[in-house]
């Protein structure tokens, strides 16, 4: 991949609303690293996991105008991985196909662009992150971490093609100085959306994580997916681990400047296993 | 990506044919090892596992696979879907699924997911983009239930994970007259 310095920017709802805490670590570490960040002008919901069963039309178009909106030759960012299937199945399933191309035009008003690189979050961070010349800062001091992928790293049929990001966390986390566990739930699935309308059934599927990551003598887990750290928090009965961004992480690792107040937006206070490592961030302070 | 370029006209009858023109999956294919109920997050809350519904549809039994809640648990996190040795996107299946049975008036198991999504749906038509509160408040609001999460509900609003106001509503308008269409 060449050295990108410009990316536009896809954030999706959750990054926008309940996970807008990842969404700054995640922009003001981008800033930081030299790539510049423009977010989509008036972009709409990518159809999350409930437009596509109800209405399939919708479902497309609401895809379709957002890659209608990536400006030509410049690197989509979709770090959430829902957005990000969603808009390159769609952009898989356009290329392909002449009849739809034609559709999209009349459509939206524009040419598709078959060439249109769309980057999810593991696509963009682990990259920038080797070539940066940031420094640690802060060294995580062998803080104890369990990754977890969730879902993230399983694609549907159509986007096989793409490279296989295992692994990925595992590295980050061991270059910014903390230490990644071996653990058995770091792709089991966190339920999405069952946790507003089963919540039964996620808590049970939460506790199994959780417990493991406990018995894994982890600090915390980690994830890259605003959903999984909302149902993790969220639905955790019994065992209580805090739950942390990546981007969170290589925010606090790197020093880069994160407005205040910015870990108090978790549920499960991750301060206390950060202090008792001797991790200082600003709200230990 | 031939299944696109077939006419409506000429669109297939039977739920496996169906799904084929749909999703390009030919569930017949499947030889039941079992490995998507295997890798399944929640196969043990659903009244079919993932096989057992294509084995179901493999003998025609639409009825009892549409009526199932197996469909509506399925979260389409694709785990079965990168797992399967023969390549059946079940996830795209069970999505198909979800969507047949919404058409065809079949007798929702899960009606509460079912009222999730439409509830999304529209949020999305309505502003562009979702609106967690609203979706949440309508929801709970149909579903006769008040009390069970607002406890964390509080909280979440505490740490400014819900925002009261909704999007900026007025940048969508083309989005909304095209969903009429």
């Amino acid at each position: 991949m060449k050295n990108i310095t410009k990316v536009s920017y896809f954030p999706g709802c959750s990054l926008k609303s309940s996970s807008s805490n990842s969404n700054y670590s995640l922009v003001s570490f981008l800033k930081k690293a030299g790539v510049e960040v423009e977010e989509l002008e008036n972009w709409n919901c990518c159809g999350s996991s409930s437009v596509k069963g109800v209405d399939p039309q919708l479902a497309d178009r609401l895809a379709a105008r957002n890659l209608s909106l990536a400006p030509k030759g410049v690197p989509l960012l979709s770090p959430c991985p829902g957005c990000f299937q969603k808009l390159k199945s769609k952009h898989v399933e356009y290329r392909s196909n002449p009849i739809k191309r034609e559709k999209f035009k009349r459509e939206w008003g524009r040419e598709f662009d078959p060439g249109l690189n769309i980057l999810s979050f593991f696509d963009l961070v682990p990259e920038i992150l080797q070539n940066s010349e940031m420094k640690n800062k802060n060294d995580l001091k062998g803080l104890r971490i369990v990754p977890y992928y969730g879902c993230m790293l399983s694609k549907p049929q159509s986007l096989k093609e793409g490279s296989s990001f295992y692994g990925v966390m595992e590295k980050i986390i061991a270059s910014l100085g903390a230490v990644p566990v071996d653990w058995g739930h770091s792709s089991r699935c966190c339920g999405t959306y069952l946790s507003a309308t089963n919540p039964k059934i996620v808590e049970k599927s939460v506790e199994k994580i959780m417990s493991g990551a406990e018995l894994a003598k982890a600090d915390c887990i980690v994830t890259a997916c605003s959903m999984c750290q909302l149902n993790l928090e969220m639905r955790s009965t019994l065992t209580k681990i805090p739950v942390l961004f990546l981007s969170d992480l290589i925010s606090l690792a790197l020093g880069t400047p994160v407005k205040e107040n910015w870990l108090s937006g978790h549920l499960i206070d991750p301060c206390p296993a950060l202090g008792k490592r001797g991790i200082i961030c600003s709200q230990c302070l | 990506m031939e299944k696109n370029l077939i006419h409506k006209k000429f669109a297939p009858k039977s739920t496996a044919g169906l799904i084929r023109h749909r999703t390009g999956v030919n569930i017949n294919s499947c030889w039941h090892c079992k490995t998507c109920t295997s890798g399944c997050s929640f196969s043990e809350d659903m009244d079919y596992h993932p096989n057992q519904i294509l084995r179901m549809l493999q003998l025609g039994m639409k009825k009892e696979v549409l009526e199932s809640n197996a469909i509506w648990i399925c979260v389409a996190c694709n785990t079965c879907s990168m797992g399967c040795p023969q390549g059946i996107d079940m996830a795209a299946v069970m999505e198909c699924l979800r969507t047949s049975a919404l058409e065809e008036g079949a007798e929702i198991a899960s009606p509460e997911v079912a009222e999730f999504h439409k509830e999304v749906a529209k949020s999305v038509v309505k502003y562009g983009r979702t609106h967690k509160l609203e979706v949440m408040f309508k929801y709970k609001v149909k579903k006769r239930d008040f009390f069970s999460d607002v406890k964390v509900g509080i909280k979440m609003f505490q740490k400014g994970k819900l925002e009261i106001l909704p999007p900026e509503k007025q940048k969508f308008l083309e989005l909304l007259t095209l969903s009429k269409s």
